[in-house]
Parts: structure tokens; sequence; C-alpha cells
């Protein structure tokens, strides 16, 4: 995936871009709200530990929403591969609760659990749930006729059928959904600390837009950004592992 | 069975499309009222705290004319967010059609910053614009963009090789091949990338508002909540569902349309 | 070589079936496409013998692949009776009394040859039927032996179609239905591969329905040619076919193998032209 010669081009251009920048703020031209990318990489390098105190939390909640994310989808598409005719209620309920805004979801569930681990396990859930439970959905369809056809004439039980035939083809569908959700993850820990919390990045970059630190915001934004990336370039080496090549060359007839 | 199809007039597939979504919406509507109503009356929740799908009706109607001001705020910001981004994305999408060296250098950077979400950035953005419409726009602009820009990229390649070969050899020019072929080509992917980057675009406005103040609906739903009149923050709620459902149904029907209008 | 395969659980013979393997009686089969039901088949009757190979011709749109499917119990038919060795096709389904080789060789990617066969067993629990045939000697049977860890895309159509050929007679069916199994293939793999079913058939003698398109395959491989016709799919015509077993490619010069295949192409074309004609 990552071409050394490729990546030489992309790698160049972002280095003019970041070195004009660079020189802008060297001659005075950058605006206020703008930090140059020395004192980006100044900034996180100052407050590192800080930047850590309020990553730690945050890096948690979002894995474990994440997981708890990957393991509600599987779930509910094993349930809908095996009982079809849930199929059209679970996609409109799902498509409708797609479009409710986080922020109205967000202020009931303080109430429900206050400002509490649960709430914003429950919020990073939600928002990286959808575009998993959709790939799954899709990959568990995407089998071909005569494959389920040979599975009803084995008389194979709904649960092997998943299991043999569903879950292998849809693994591919699956890493593009996990894909997807990696940097969801994060914005949803990132948003249930928006909607209350004492310590985490969210808290950490609301706290640097109020009080106007300009260098301290966009250090804090770089971070959440290269976790983000990090995150996605993370489930790409696991796809990478987990599927394994099938063999090219045709043998003889 | 006789072989000739009948022709469907074009737009009939997304009236269809609009009207069956609708449908389907109301029915959730109908359905989940009814449960509401069932639980909060069996469980004796608080009426203050989730109030009967009438209460919130009610509300709606009682300040209906707040809620559509913020409405109409939050729809604007996103629909000239949405146009800004498109704007620059066919733009930029042209570019790197012209010059391969540019698309080599710049995509893989795209590629990669389209996996950060755009919200996460939200503070920044609110840091940069103000506390006006300006940040809703440059969230939804920024949002928008990859997937616009992308999607008009696709679109602008999808000409198979024969057709350019075609152009080449009647001596057409640069701009010639990118507005006879190319754009035409490139229309039903466009609608697409709108399709997908819509979707969200509703909801990262109000967002944008719900951080920044900004007065649309996201930011009623906060001021509702903080002075705890429930039924209007259920009811802008309903509305701001409401309209990002027509959003995106609006846009699958446009991209319907197309689809069926080039077939 | 006689490879043993399990002998058939006596539990769901019926004492009246006679030697009928297979029996369909009066089989209809009705769409509702649109609105309309559309009848695309019926009524429609055709046994097969224990151990006898009988082959289904006839136009698109006749049905072949629709009757292959009611009999594999894919789907029910609208109305008639089917058996399968004296049980219904759902029963002989749930027994895995029934094999199935599709056009599409239909072998799972990830698996490789050998465990694309060990699928049936796996989702076998009973382990009454493991006294059949192994894998391994089906993989020697169909001809694949060292390719055993080898992945469906690493070998050719004729090979792959192979590998299902085994996966369907794992579980020693009663019977075994095959669609157009050979149909993607190039002529001369096909010529080889209709050899290599006829020998694979020799040892184990499994009845078989085969829907072909092929006049020469139908009349090559089976003892009865079953001829059908569209709209609705029924049949016009059982040619016997009497040509010695084993069958070799030289038996295609003969008189009867020449009689029989004119016969066939006379009752296909002569449908045919009745569609056009003055019907």
């Amino acid at each position: 995936m990552i071409d050394g010669r490729r990546a030489l081009l992309p790698a160049g251009a972002m280095l003019a871009f970041l070195a004009a920048f660079q020189l802008a703020a060297a001659v005075n031209m950058l605006p206020a709200t703008l930090a140059s990318p020395l004192q980006i990489a100044k900034g996180v390098a100052d407050s590192a530990d800080l930047l850590w105190f309020h990553l730690e939390p945050t890096l948690l909640v979002a894995a474990t929403g994440y997981l708890l994310a990957v393991a509600i989808a599987i779930a509910v598409g094993a349930l809908v591969y095996v009982v079809k005719p849930l199929e059209p209620m679970v996609m409109t309920v799902g498509t409708v609760l797609d479009s409710i805004p986080m922020i109205a979801i967000a202020p009931v569930l303080v109430i429900w659990m206050g400002l509490t681990l649960q709430m914003r396990l429950t919020i990073t859930t939600i928002i990286c749930l959808f575009p998993i439970f959709i790939s799954v959905l899709q990959g568990l369809k995407s089998p071909p006729p005569t494959a389920e056809e040979l599975f009803v004439s084995l008389a194979a039980s709904p649960m092997q059928r998943f299991r043999l035939l569903g879950m292998p083809y849809a693994l591919p569908y699956l890493f593009v959904g996990l894909k997807i959700s990696a940097p969801l993850a994060i914005l949803g820990a990132l948003i249930a600390e928006w909607t209350g919390a004492e310590r985490g990045l969210g808290v950490y970059l609301l706290s640097a837009m109020f009080g106007m630190r300009v260098v301290a915001l966009w250090s804090g934004v770089f971070v959440a950004c290269a976790i983000s990336v990090s995150a996605y370039l993370l489930v790409c080496l696991f796809e990478r592992l987990s599927i394994a090549d099938a063999g090219q060359r045709e043998i003889g007839s | 069975m006789s072989g000739i199809v009948a022709r469907r007039r074009p737009y009939a597939g997304a009236v269809q499309l609009t009207a069956q979504r609708m449908l389907n919406f109301l029915a959730f509507l109908l359905v989940l009222g009814t449960i509401w109503f069932a639980a909060a009356t069996f469980f004796q929740i608080p009426a203050y705290l989730l109030p009967t799908p009438i209460t919130v009706l009610r509300t709606l109607d009682e300040n209906f004319a707040e809620v559509v001001r913020a409405a109409a705020f939050t729809v604007a910001c996103t629909m000239a967010g949405m146009a800004i981004s498109m704007v620059i994305a066919i733009a930029l999408a042209v570019a790197f059609i012209a010059s391969d060296r540019a698309s080599r250098a710049f995509i893989p950077i795209i590629i990669l910053i389209r996996t950060v979400p755009m919200i996460a950035v939200a503070p920044l953005i609110i840091l940069i614009f103000g506390r006006g419409p300006a940040n809703s726009i440059g969230v939804v602009a920024l949002l928008t963009f990859f997937q616009i820009m992308l999607a008009a990229k696709r679109g602008f390649l999808s000409p198979s090789a024969n057709v350019l070969e075609l152009m080449h050899s009647c001596g057409a020019t640069f701009w010639q091949t990118q507005l006879k072929i190319r754009v035409p080509f490139a229309i039903p992917y466009l609608f697409t990338g709108l399709r997908i980057a819509a979707g969200s675009s509703i909801l990262c406005a109000m967002f944008a508002e719900w951080l920044s103040g900004a007065p649309g609906l996201g930011m009623l739903i906060l001021e509702s909540y903080s002075v705890q009149n429930f039924p209007l923050m259920w009811a802008t709620v309903l509305t701001s569902t409401t309209a990002a459902f027509m959003f995106f149904t609006l846009t699958l029907a446009m991209e319907q349309l197309v689809t069926d209008w080039s077939r | 070589m006689m490879l043993k395969l399990a002998p058939p659980p006596c539990a769901s013979a019926h004492p009246e079936a006679g030697l009928n393997q297979l029996s369909v009686e009066g089989v209809t089969k009705s769409f509702d496409i649109d609105g309309r039901t559309v009848e695309v088949m019926g009524p429609l009757d055709l046994s097969l013998k224990k151990g006898e190979f009988g082959a289904l011709i006839g136009p698109s749109g006749c049905g072949k692949s629709t009757l292959l499917r009611m009999i594999a119990d894919i789907f029910p038919p609208t109305s008639g009776r089917i058996t399968v060795g004296g049980a219904t096709p759902s029963a002989a389904r749930l027994d895995h009394d029934i094999g199935f080789v599709f056009q599409d060789p239909t072998l799972l990617p990830w698996r490789s040859v050998i465990d694309n066969i060990r699928l049936p067993l796996e989702i076998v629990s009973k382990s009454g039927r493991l006294s059949g045939a192994t894998p391994q000697e089906l993989i020697d049977l169909v001809g694949l032996s060292g390719f055993e860890q080898a992945r469906p895309a690493q070998l050719s159509g004729g090979m792959q179609q192979r590998a299902a050929i085994a996966r369907a007679l794992v579980l020693s069916p009663r019977l075994l239905l095959l669609d157009e199994p050979f149909g993607a293939l190039d002529e001369i793999v096909r010529y080889r591969m209709n050899l290599e079913l006829l020998r694979i058939r020799a040892e184990i003698n499994t009845t078989s329905l085969m829907v072909t398109h092929s006049i020469q395959e139908a009349v090559f491989m089976s003892d009865r040619v079953f001829v059908l016709a569209a709209r609705p799919g029924r049949i016009v015509d059982i040619v016997e076919v009497e040509l010695e077993r084993p069958r070799k490619l030289s038996q295609m010069n003969s008189a009867a193998f020449t009689d029989a295949v004119n016969r066939v192409r006379t009752s296909l074309f002569g449908e045919a032209l009745g569609m056009f004609g003055d019907d």
C-alpha cells in the first residue's frame, strides 16, 4: 500500500506546503488564529505530558466503544441474516436513528446516565455503529446465489450458514466498515467529552478554544488528527494480516 | 413475454423514491410516537423529562416561527457550505485531471486527510471563523469537500479509453474533451458523492452551532436543554431529524433523476 | 477399484417405491411476475431407476434448472409430487440424500480443495454418514491428487468442477443432480470431463440427472434423454440410449449414437418449429 517511490511526490508536496506556511509565519504574514508548523511541533513537545494526560481516557473510551460497536454490528447482522424478514425494519430503524443528531441524543443520555463513563461509551458506540453495521449487512448479502443454494441443498442450519458462508464472504466488506469507523471512534470519544467530562482530549480542545490559546488548540487538533490517521492505518494493517491471499497462478487443466 | 419494455418518464423514479421514503418515515414516526406514548405512560416517565408526542407537537406549533427560523439558518448554512465545497472540489478535480503530477502529489494527502473526521477539527474552525454562520458553513464545506472532490475525480476519469481516443483522434482540446465528454459522464458520480456528503452535512452544521452558539437548530437544542424546556428541545430534535431525512431524500431523488435521465 | 459408499439408510426408504430412485409426478410450477401468475412448467412426469443416468435437454425457458431445484428442495413445486428414494424432497435433503453440482463450481474461495470437499461433513453432525468415502479418496477418484491444499483460484474451471463433483459425493447421496456442470468449459475440456464423470460414476453408480444444452453430451452420458419443450415446460419425448457401458468416444461414430442424436434433435427442433410455424 505505501510504496516508497510513489510516496515521494506527495511527501514532497506536503513539505513544500509546510515550508510555505512556515515562511509566511516568519515574515508575520500569518493570521493570528493560525499557528505555524514549527509552533505546532514545539507546542506538542512542550505539552507532551499534559497531552498524554488528556489523551489516555480518550483513547480508552474510543477503543472500548469501537469494540462494542463491532460486537453489536456483527450480532445484529447475524440476526438479520438468519431472520430475513427483520431486515427492512432494522434498516429503517437504523437509518432514522442515524439521522437523529447526536446533540439530541447526548442530553438524553446525560439525563439517563449522568456524566459517567457509560454515557461516554454509549455515545462513542452509537457513532461508530452504523457504518460497521451497514458493511456487515452488505457483506452478508454478497455470496453468489449458487453458494446460498449449495448451503440449502446441504441442509445447513442458519448459524452454520452464517459462520461458514456469510461471515467469510462478509469479511472484506466488514473491513471497509471497520476502516471508516476507526476514526469515528476517536470522534465519538471527543463528542462524548464535549457533552460532559473532566478530562480528555475533547476537554483540552474546548478549553483551548474558549481560552483563545491558538498554539495549544492547533497542537491538540494535530494530535487528534494523528491518532485518527493512526487508528485507520492500524485497521489497514490488521486487514492485511487477517485476509490471507488466495494464490494467483493457474495450475493446469 | 413481449420484448418491448414500456419507457418510464424520467422523473417517475425520483418521485416514486421520494414518496416511498417519506411514507416510510411517516410510518416510522407514527410507530415511534406510539411506542413513546406507551412507554411514557407505562414507565411513568415524568412529563417534564419526556413529554408526550402531543405535547411536543403542540410546542412545535407554538414556537413555530422560532424553530423554522433556526431550521432555515441551519439549512441555508448547509447548502452554502456544500455549494462552496462543490465549486472548489470540482475545480480541483479538473486541475487534477489536467495535471497528472499534481494529482499524484496531492491525492494521497487528500485521501489521508479524509480519514480524519472533520468534526474533530470543529474547535479550530470556530476559532478561525468566529461564532457566526461562517463556522457552520466552514465545517460543512470542509466535511463535504473531500467526498465531492473524490467523486468528481472518479467521474471525470470514468469515460472509457475508447471514447477518449475518439476525442483525441478528432483533435479535441483539453477543454472540449472536458466539457463534452467528462462532465456528462461525471454527473452521476457527482450526485452520488453529493448524496454521501449530504447524509451528514446538516448534522455537522448543527454540531458546529452546538459548539459555537450560532443561531441554528443545534444552538436551539442546547438552549432549550439548558433552560430545561424539554418539549421545545424534543420539538427541535424532531424538526432536525425530519430536515436531515428530507435533505438526504432530496439528494437521493436528484441522483435517481439524473441516473434515469442519462439512460 | 470399487469405492465403498455408505449404503442408504433404510429408515427413509418407502417399500412401495419399487426400483424408482426418483419419481416426478404431475409437477407444475408457477411464478408470480408483476402480479400475474405465469405457469412456467407442467404438468411433468419423469422417473429414474436406481443407478440410471438421465439427461434433461431443452430450449431456454423450459424449466430444466427449475425442475432440478424442485427435486433438490430448493423451492417447492406448485403442484404434483416428487419422491427421492421414496421420501419427499425435504426429507431427502435433510437426510443429505441429494448431491447437487451447479454450473458454477461454487467452491468457497478461502478454503483449500480438500476443505471444500469436507464442507458437507462439517455441516452434518451425524457420524453415521462418515462410513462413506473419505475426502482424500474422493480427491483421488476425481483425479485431483496433489491439489488438496490448493485454493480454488489456482485451479482451472475443469478442475474446480471436479472438486465440486467430489463435494457432491462426499455424503454418499442417493441422487446426484447436475445443472449444466460443463457448460462453462470449452469443448475439448468438456469431452474429457464427460469421460471423467462417467468413470467416476462407474465406481459409485449413483442415480444421476443432468441438465445439458448439448445433444451429444446428453446422449453420450445418459441411459435416457428427456427432451423438454418450453412455455409451459413439459416433456415431449424420452429417448432411450442403447449404447454399452463403459462409454467410449469411439461410440460417437456408431449408428445407435447417431440415431439417438437425430431423434433428440428432431424432438427438440420439431417443437421449436411448432413455435414459429402454424401452431
